[in-house]
């Protein structure tokens, strides 16, 4: 690999016409590291990606691998790796002349090509398949192509775009594991873009939040996943029950949150006044005696456990994970672990 | 085929009720909707083709090839074949080279993109008559060109443009460019431009994009529209009248099939030229088709992206 220190994105900004797909981003990305870029779709997250590629300009802003200024250079002088949602394999070379292209383009000399493209045939797994064209292979094998061209040029970087987006659910995760392993022995430095949370926990080192262009929150999947510090990136990491409550502190990081009667008690700095409690389902703990009084409304069968309904007195609905059989109109209770929920100021339509 | 798909009622499980009614009696009618379209093409092709093709082996006089030998043992008929040539062939390169570049820069749609196709739609619309009508005009000693320049002093005599193969050829690229355009647009577009940003972030300068990326998958489209511009070109006629010197330099093959049936009316040996003519086309479009077999002919875009 090509040794560098770390990539700032100092405050970069991308227009388009009127409107802003990036905004002020700051990111300091280090040698080694397996960092997503995970939002919904149109929250920047993959203009962020093509600006570092040099396929967007910025409007404003600076990238700077160690001290040299590259948001300036035209992509073909930053010689990152990407990979391409769509893959982006060219259709009409082999498999080996797709892996070779940025090597020629590098000007490396032909017996040194040869032998690079096989080592990175057998690295993906596809040394069978060199003289197949694209259009012969599968979803996956293609995405290994892309992965392998993308790595052979030994980039200071892989950029990712949902490289795993066009697969099934089984090859998703077969290949998101592949993609760790190339990660690691290859010892690349990877920037991920992913709409899907799961993706980005297993894979990262670090992940960042974004919405609407603006960077939301930023840490090791175990934080973001544990203290989401904002409502909107708590419902992007699965809290997906929000419950309007009116807050009351109750001792440091602790706060009491009611709501129609009902109490239960959070994680958060809210103030007294109108605020929201978010927690996963799966948190939700069924009780025998203690807790919110509810019943059971529309059950899934999930595998492993049930993914039931609960309405409570007021019609609110709670969605709630349980490793029992439940049936439809049953009365329940349920509590909530305290550190489980958190609890953030203002209303829910704000999120 | 009555052999091979024996009625479908003896063999097909049990079939929803409402469609199917055909089959179920055993007759399956829709082929039979073929006809009106199979109809258009023996009546409107295939016989006039054939009726000519038998007419050019009975000459006024002499054995049944008496017309392909007049034909090519004079020179006023056979030299039709190099003039046509002559002209045509420079003329399509011309407008396929030029439409290449200029679909090419204009690959992303934009504003500009749309005004410059709605701009080149309206020769195609207007017809070769209309469009040799215009230059006539135009590039007269009187006409504008000739004024505009006389009086800025760019030049101290008109240019004479007219009745030579020059305005023919001009001509011939105001109508044949916008199609030749318009084709490669459709090609050029057609190819996935992610192809050419990964091939840049591969280390490939723009025009490495173009020759190892565009070229290679627009090799077939560029294929097809040579040939169909070269057929447009070779079949010029009215310009090489209007415009040209028919009686020399553009004595198109078209013009001397002209002559044989209207003005000698020997409709045999038009039959017989227009045959020839025929056969030169297909020649030269076999050529350029055989050529296309070298390139990739696969989807343009990347795999089931």
């Amino acid at each position: 690999m090509q040794a560098f220190q770390e990539l700032r994105l100092d405050h970069i900004s991308r227009h388009f016409a009127n409107h802003a797909a990036l905004r002020e981003l700051d990111l300091t990305i280090r040698a080694g590291e397996f960092i997503s870029l995970l939002g919904p779709s149109g929250c920047g997250k993959s203009t962020a990606l093509n600006c570092i590629a040099g396929l967007l300009s910025l409007t404003s802003g600076q990238i700077r691998l160690d001290n040299k200024r590259i948001d300036v250079l035209p992509p073909e002088q930053r010689g990152f790796g990407m990979v391409f949602q769509n893959y982006a394999l060219f259709p009409h070379m082999s498999v080996r002349k797709n892996i070779a292209f940025g090597l020629e383009m590098r000007g490396v000399g032909r017996a040194e090509v040869a032998a690079r493209v096989e080592k990175a045939l057998k690295l993906v797994r596809l040394d069978n398949l060199g003289e197949r064209l694209p259009g012969q292979l599968s979803g996956g094998q293609q995405q290994r192509v892309a992965i392998a061209r993308a790595a052979v040029i030994e980039p200071p970087l892989v950029l990712m775009d949902e490289p795993l987006s066009n697969l099934d659910a089984k090859l998703r995760i077969e290949m998101r594991h592949e993609i760790r392993r190339l990660h690691n022995e290859l010892g690349l430095t990877t920037i991920y873009v992913t709409h899907d949370q799961d993706e980005a926990l297993s894979l990262s080192d670090r992940i960042v939040v974004m919405r609407d262009g603006v960077k939301r929150q930023e840490g090791t999947p175990e934080e973001l996943y544990a203290r989401p510090q904002t409502l909107d990136v708590a419902l992007f990491m699965g809290f997906r029950n929000v419950l309007e409550v009116s807050a009351h502190p109750a001792g440091p990081g602790r706060v009491r949150a009611e709501t129609a009667g009902l109490q239960m008690e959070g994680v958060g700095e809210a103030p007294v006044g109108p605020a929201v409690a978010a927690f996963r389902p799966d948190d939700v703990v069924l009780t025998d005696g203690d807790g919110l009084p509810a019943q059971v409304g529309q059950v899934e069968y999930c595998g492993r456990d049930w993914l039931a309904d609960l309405r409570l007195p007021d019609g609110r609905v709670v969605l709630a994970r349980s490793h029992l059989a439940l049936n439809s109109g049953e009365a329940v209770r349920f509590t909530v672990p305290a550190d489980r929920v958190r609890v953030f100021s203002g209303d829910a339509a704000a999120a | 085929m009555s052999s091979t798909f024996p009625p479908a009622a003896a063999v097909a499980p049990p079939r929803p009720k409402i469609a199917h009614d055909a089959r179920a009696a055993g007759r399956d009618l829709r082929p039979l909707l073929v006809l009106p379209g199979l109809a258009v093409v023996l009546g409107l092709f295939c016989y006039p083709f054939i009726y000519g093709l038998i007419l050019s082996f009975e000459p006024l006089e002499g054995g049944p090839f008496a017309n392909y030998i007049a034909f090519f043992t004079n020179s006023r008929l056979y030299g039709t074949i190099g003039t046509t040539l002559w002209l045509s062939l420079p003329i399509t390169i011309v407008n396929v080279g030029l439409a290449l570049p200029v679909a090419y820069a204009l690959r992303k749609p934009s504003s500009s993109q749309r005004i410059i196709t709605t701009i080149l739609v309206v020769p195609i619309t207007l017809g070769t008559v209309l469009a040799a009508e215009g230059l006539l005009s135009y590039l007269s000693p009187n006409g504008w060109m000739n004024r505009a320049l006389l009086d800025i002093g760019l030049i101290s005599e008109p240019i004479r443009l007219l009745h030579k193969p020059a305005a023919v050829i001009i001509s011939l690229v105001i109508t044949g460019f916008p199609f030749a355009f318009l084709m490669m647009l459709s090609y050029v577009t057609g190819i996935d431009p992610t192809l050419a940003r990964a091939a840049a972030t591969l280390g490939a300068p723009p025009h490495r994009q173009f020759m190892r990326i565009y070229l290679p998958l627009l090799a077939p489209g560029i294929a097809i529209t040579f040939a169909l511009c070269f057929v447009q070109a070779f079949a010029v006629f009215p310009s090489a009248v209007m415009l040209g010197a028919p009686a020399g330099p553009t004595r198109v093959i078209s013009l001397a099939a002209y002559e044989a049936a209207f003005e000698q009316y020997d409709y045999s040996l038009a039959s017989a030229i227009a045959i020839i003519m025929g056969i030169v086309q297909l020649a030269v479009v076999g050529a350029v088709l055989g050529l296309r077999n070298f390139a990739y002919r696969g989807p343009a875009a990347s795999g089931k992206g």
